[in-house]
């Protein structure tokens, strides 16, 4: 189980004179789930380019400080090499397509066959990957006639297959529909139960709530926050980094407003804890009277 | 493991003798084919042996009807072009075949542009069975096999899966212009005119989605330094490998008697 680090990471594109990243300093120990927000342009990609060594082994630019994968640092190893312990998932599911094989198995199989792994337990790889994203049925279709979730679940079966620790993704349910996002969110807990330190980078907060042990909010390179989802994403600082409080926030300060949220408890961010709140006013209120 | 619906790409799954050969040996018996027909037997009646041998080794292909649907889309322009002008204007044109109209119609230019077109006939029939019966994953492996650099595979493989996905991409930008009242149909000047708002769009859009690729190639270990293995079996065998040796071998003999000559 390997843990993740940034030390004072500082990253400029090249011919850029602004840092895509400032400063950043994370530890994210192994197990974890965490949710990266930010507007657009806040260093969230750019985030996830780092920790699977994409910047600066691919883009160059100019970097400061450093990335750890259980102590070792990025710079030492190549993308390929990092790639067998940080899985990136980009945020178009097509691009991350080979272009080179014609079968969902055999794209499933592509990353597998890089690495030299024997054909008869490539297979059994690949059968296990499909089943856990539920892509059999489309085992023999090509990967370019699936539906945009598919395409997105096989997406993230392709990084799956050569079993990396921890999974880093990019805004991965931006061409979904609230339920195919939910679907991606449900599957990433279920591989962060099997042991997997997720990372992933998302604008609807109102998702994260439920699933993040962690949240990071970056605005403009600087990590702005850090801490736990009720924490973070209730924060009026959310408002100040161009992003809204979830739904379930707005109906916790709205309650507050009108006297119907308990004094002493946290706005809540998720469905959950709002229902929370709200009926521990209700049992005070009742016992009150 | 062949997909149901295979992408821009030609093959048909017949399941044929032919489709279960490896594809150096069908790359082979076109660089055999085209030998033969430009520097080695030339006269009637090996075209026509040539000819019908390789219709048969189609029709047991069981790709005869698109094999001769395509060559007749190739070929019927180029004759109609050719025979006009080769047996009304071939320098060497002497044996007058017709004279009507003021028009001179020769033996020599008709017999010539007959050969030429015969020649590449045989060619492009080589190349169709082999376009035909061969899985672009099959040529893709059979490369890696050979120990062909990764990205020569890549670039014989992705344009046959990309070009679709332009092909897309082309329809959603068009649909997007349309949207905003662009005129995408009608005359040629106005589908020129059409032209510019629509690949530059596309041009950017490649642009990144190349940038993409690269990314993800890269981590899924496309360069990685160790050795590679593969998914798909290519069927191969040591009579297999004895006809390639053979044809290769015919071929430069062909070409080292030609050059002697």
């Amino acid at each position: 189980m390997f843990k993740l680090e940034t030390n004072l990471l500082t990253y400029h594109y090249p011919e850029s004179e602004k840092p895509a990243l400032h400063d950043i300093s994370i530890s994210i120990p192994a197990g974890e789930f965490i949710a990266v927000i930010g507007a657009n342009n806040s260093g969230k990609s750019t985030l996830c380019y780092a920790l699977a060594g994409v910047v600066p082994h691919l883009y160059h630019g100019k970097m400061k400080g450093s990335v750890l994968i259980d102590g070792t640092n990025n710079n030492n190893r190549t993308v390929s090499e990092i790639a067998l312990h940080v899985g990136l998932v980009l945020q178009v599911p097509g691009s991350q397509m080979s272009g080179v094989r014609f079968t969902v198995f055999e794209e499933v199989a592509f990353g597998l066959e890089n690495r030299g792994v024997p054909r008869e337990k490539m297979r059994e790889r690949v059968e296990t990957v499909l089943a856990l994203m539920d892509l059999q049925e489309y085992a023999t279709r090509s990967p370019y006639q699936l539906s945009g979730g598919q395409q997105q679940r096989l997406a993230l079966a392709t990084v799956l297959a050569v079993d990396p620790t921890i999974l880093v993704l990019d805004e991965p349910t931006t061409f979904l529909d609230p339920q195919g996002a939910k679907l991606v969110f449900d599957t990433l807990q279920q591989l962060q139960q099997q042991g997997k330190t997720i990372v992933v980078t998302e604008q609807r907060l109102d998702l994260i709530a439920g699933y993040a042990d962690r949240v990071l909010a970056f605005d403009k390179g600087h990590l702005v926050m850090d801490g736990r989802p009720r924490e973070v994403l209730t924060s009026p600082k959310i408002q100040s980094i161009n992003l809204n409080w979830t739904r379930y926030t707005q109906v916790a300060d709205l309650a507050r407003q009108k006297g119907l949220w308990p004094r002493d408890l946290p706005l809540s961010a998720s469905l959950f804890e709002t229902v929370d709140g709200l009926s521990h006013r209700r049992k005070t209120h009742a016992h009150s009277r | 493991m062949l997909p149901q619906q295979s992408t821009a790409t030609l093959f048909i799954d017949t399941g044929s003798w032919v489709q279960q050969l490896h594809p150096f040996t069908k790359l082979s018996y076109i660089l055999l084919t085209g030998v033969t027909v430009y520097l080695g037997l030339s006269g009637w009646k090996y075209t026509c042996l040539f000819l019908l041998v390789n219709a048969v080794i189609v029709a047991s292909a069981r790709v005869l009807k698109q094999t001769f649907h395509t060559l007749g889309r190739i070929m019927l322009p180029l004759l109609l072009f050719m025979i006009p002008i080769h047996g009304f204007l071939y320098p060497e044109n002497k044996t007058v075949l017709l004279d009507a109209y003021g028009m001179t119609l020769y033996q020599e230019g008709l017999v010539y542009a007959i050969t030429t077109l015969s020649k590449l006939t045989m060619v492009l029939m080589a190349s169709l069975l082999f376009v035909f019966t061969t899985h672009p994953a099959d040529l893709i492996t059979a490369l890696s096999h050979a120990g062909k650099s990764p990205s020569l595979a890549y670039l014989l493989g992705s344009p046959l899966l990309l070009l679709a996905g332009m092909r897309e991409r082309i329809e959603t930008i068009q649909s997007a212009q349309r949207a905003r009242g662009m005129q995408t149909e009608g005359n040629v000047v106005r589908r020129f005119c059409s032209l510019a708002p629509m690949i530059l769009p596309l041009v950017i859009g490649a642009i990144v989605e190349v940038e993409q690729r690269s990314i993800a190639l890269e981590v899924r270990g496309f360069k990685s330094t160790s050795a590679k293995t593969s998914l798909r079996i290519l069927s191969d065998s040591t009579v297999q490998r004895l006809a390639r040796w053979l044809m290769l071998l015919t071929g430069a003999a062909i070409i080292l008697f030609r050059l002697i000559s």
